[in-house]
């Protein structure tokens, strides 16, 4: 997949393609719907299949939001969208200048200079200032020009496939409801650093990473994760939490426990995939409160059951 | 061959004051099946997650017995049991002076990673064919090997350092094999006191924690009410460390139930096992493959 960074004004030549448009953050199996209606699109016309993209986060450009923590960001994006058979990513760096286009100003000086023979977009697709432009003049401008696919949201049985549901299943430990959604295990990258010592001066029992990239912060706890170290791949647990035994400081550690591992990966870069969600971080001061706890929720439990303690 | 018409992995909250076994029998009883079986014990003080499996699921304990556990427990310092728990009798006492709360974590944290426990005397760990607990109750001690386990995990809740005997909470999540039990008694000897286990809650096991996990009362009512279906996690979801692979009904039926092997090239740079699951993710049989190897061979097949 060729990747171009590309900035308006465009000033180069390019050749004709279908693109696809999106923020895409996720990459979820309603993104992948669009992208690859596209890629058929350009199959049938015998023309490269593109993806375009955004970098920064339009939202942070105009002001809106200060900071968005994204389940893919740019990197992890681009890793995605290489996987899925897509010839060019455009990946439009957006300014403060494109962000202020007319919705008719992005079609006609934007995106005809990149020849879209054809451009298909998601239901919720906007343009333009202030997101004023919607599918419904993008189907205007495109008349006679290119065609323009507008692709409906994806559904499972719980609702609609959205960034925002992915967003949610990650920052609460449902693992599984965001690999469905996304089609694949969530995953991020980071370096191998050296945590706290532990007082063991040999193996290297524990991987601490540090992120690649702003990745979300998933829920705190304990997960089983497989791990990509160089092409192969290991089974470990991971726990992602404050730093265990002292309540200093607010950084969130993710250190990583390989199971029949035992070389020496610091300064490695490992791709991390999140198979399960074990536990919560330990909320519990003693193991009193624990069990006080469970008696509770038994207790709970019971009576929406309907037992009778004699 | 028996018709079951339960099979899953039922996770168990078990009370204080039963042996794993005793949860076993009842449930036997109260399912009116044989094929039931554990996926790692609890102690009979211990409370906590027992994933039982049931059925044809009892092919696939040994699997769940692999997986990582996370208990939530107390030690004590300044004794020390022959049972290295609360229900033996004192063997060893001593005054605990001028502990330090960075001492404790230090210790506590020294024991992450891979480490060696001796199997404690008062244990089902089996030596020349007899359980060492039958040995012990003969007022006999044998010398046992060490065996590696690892810890993945470990933190310090709380502390009572105020008291005769001074009490440590902590969060432990461990390999398979691990004496908790033997973990406090270890903690104990480096920091220069006997101790022992006082206190143990079993908060997860695998992927099953004790918020799903349901009393044997609980049980009872649901097959009261016809509900026990409800209790019971699916074989594909009891094991999510394997990777999956859905195949045809004709694969299934012609290729995995006669123990062939299949070809696996999307899956050559994983090592590990593989479960063939059809369209509904129902299991069929588990397989490996090496790293660099195209083909997966049968590691048991589910008839």
């Amino acid at each position: 997949m060729n990747v171009l960074h590309i900035s308006y004004p465009l000033t180069d030549n390019y050749l004709p393609s279908v693109i696809a448009i999106g923020f895409f953050d996720g990459i979820h199996i309603g993104h992948q719907m669009v992208i690859s209606k596209a890629c058929s699109v350009a199959a049938e016309r015998k023309l490269p299949c593109a993806v375009m993209t955004f970098d920064p986060h339009p939202k942070t450009v105009t002001g809106e939001i200060a900071k968005i923590e994204q389940i893919t960001p740019l990197d992890s994006k681009l890793q995605q969208l290489s996987a899925l058979n897509i010839d060019i990513c455009y990946v439009v760096n957006f300014t403060k200048e494109f962000a202020g286009l007319t919705p008719k100003e992005f079609i006609e000086d934007f995106l005809m200079r990149l020849k879209p023979a054809g451009v298909v977009v998601g239901f919720d697709f906007t343009f333009g200032k202030k997101g004023e432009g919607t599918v419904k003049e993008l189907l205007n401008f495109s008349a006679g020009r290119f065609t323009c696919d507008v692709v409906e949201p994806h559904f499972d049985h719980i609702g609609k496939i959205s960034s925002t549901r992915v967003r949610d299943a990650l920052l609460t430990g449902r693992v599984d409801e965001a690999s469905q959604l996304l089609g694949r295990n969530y995953s991020f990258s980071g370096k191998v650093i050296h945590g706290e010592k532990r007082g063991r001066t040999i193996g290297f029992p524990t991987a601490n990473l540090e992120l690649s990239e702003d990745y979300l912060p998933i829920k705190r706890g304990v997960y089983l994760v497989k791990v990509t170290i160089l092409d192969s791949h290991y089974n470990g647990v991971m726990n992602v939490g404050y730093k265990p035994t002292f309540a200093l400081g607010q950084t969130v550690t993710y250190e990583i426990f390989l199971l029949d591992f035992n070389h020496d990966i610091y300064g490695q870069i490992i791709q991390v995939e999140l198979v399960d969600f074990l536990r919560d971080e330990v909320k519990f001061a003693n193991i009193q409160e624990l069990k006080q706890q469970i008696s509770k929720d038994v207790q709970f439990a019971q009576k929406r059951v309907g037992v009778k303690k004699g | 061959m028996e018709y079951n018409l339960f099979n899953g992995v039922l996770p168990i909250n078990k009370e204080p004051g039963m042996t794993s076994h005793d949860v076993i029998d009842q449930l036997r009883k109260m399912f009116d099946t044989k094929k039931i079986g554990h996926t790692g014990t609890l102690d009979p003080a211990v409370s906590g997650v027992l994933p039982i499996c049931v059925g044809t699921a009892t092919r696939i304990s040994e699997f769940i017995m692999e997986m990582p556990k996370t208990y939530i427990g107390q030690m004590t310092l300044g004794k020390l049991t022959d049972t290295q728990d609360f229900t033996g009798t004192i063997i060893k006492e001593a005054v605990v002076q001028n502990l330090r709360p960075e001492e404790i974590y230090e210790v506590f944290n020294s024991f992450l990673g891979e480490i060696e426990q001796v199997p404690p005397m008062y244990s089902s760990v089996k030596v020349d064919g007899k359980k060492l607990y039958q040995l012990a109750r003969e007022g006999k001690e044998i010398e046992r090997k060490p065996r590696k386990v690892t810890i993945y995990s470990i933190k310090v809740l709380s502390m009572d350092l105020k008291k005769d005997f001074p009490t440590v909470d902590f969060q432990v999540t461990c390999s398979k094999g691990t004496y908790i039990r033997t973990l406090c008694v270890d903690i104990g000897e480096k920091l220069g006191y006997p101790a022992l286990m006082s206190d143990l809650v079993r908060t997860s096991s695998g992927s099953f924690n004790i918020e799903s996990a349901y009393t044997l009362d609980e049980v009872q009512t649901y097959l009261q009410q016809n509900r026990a279906n409800e209790l019971f996690t699916s074989m594909n979801d009891a094991l999510p460390l394997y990777q999956e692979l859905i195949l045809s009904d004709e694969e299934i039926n012609n290729r995995i139930l006669n123990g062939q092997r299949i070809q696996v090239e999307a899956l050559a740079s994983y090592s590990g096992i593989i479960k063939m699951l059809d369209n509904k993710k129902g299991l069929h049989a588990l397989y490996s493959t090496g790293r660099n190897e195209y083909t997966a061979k049968p590691l048991k097949v589910f008839k």
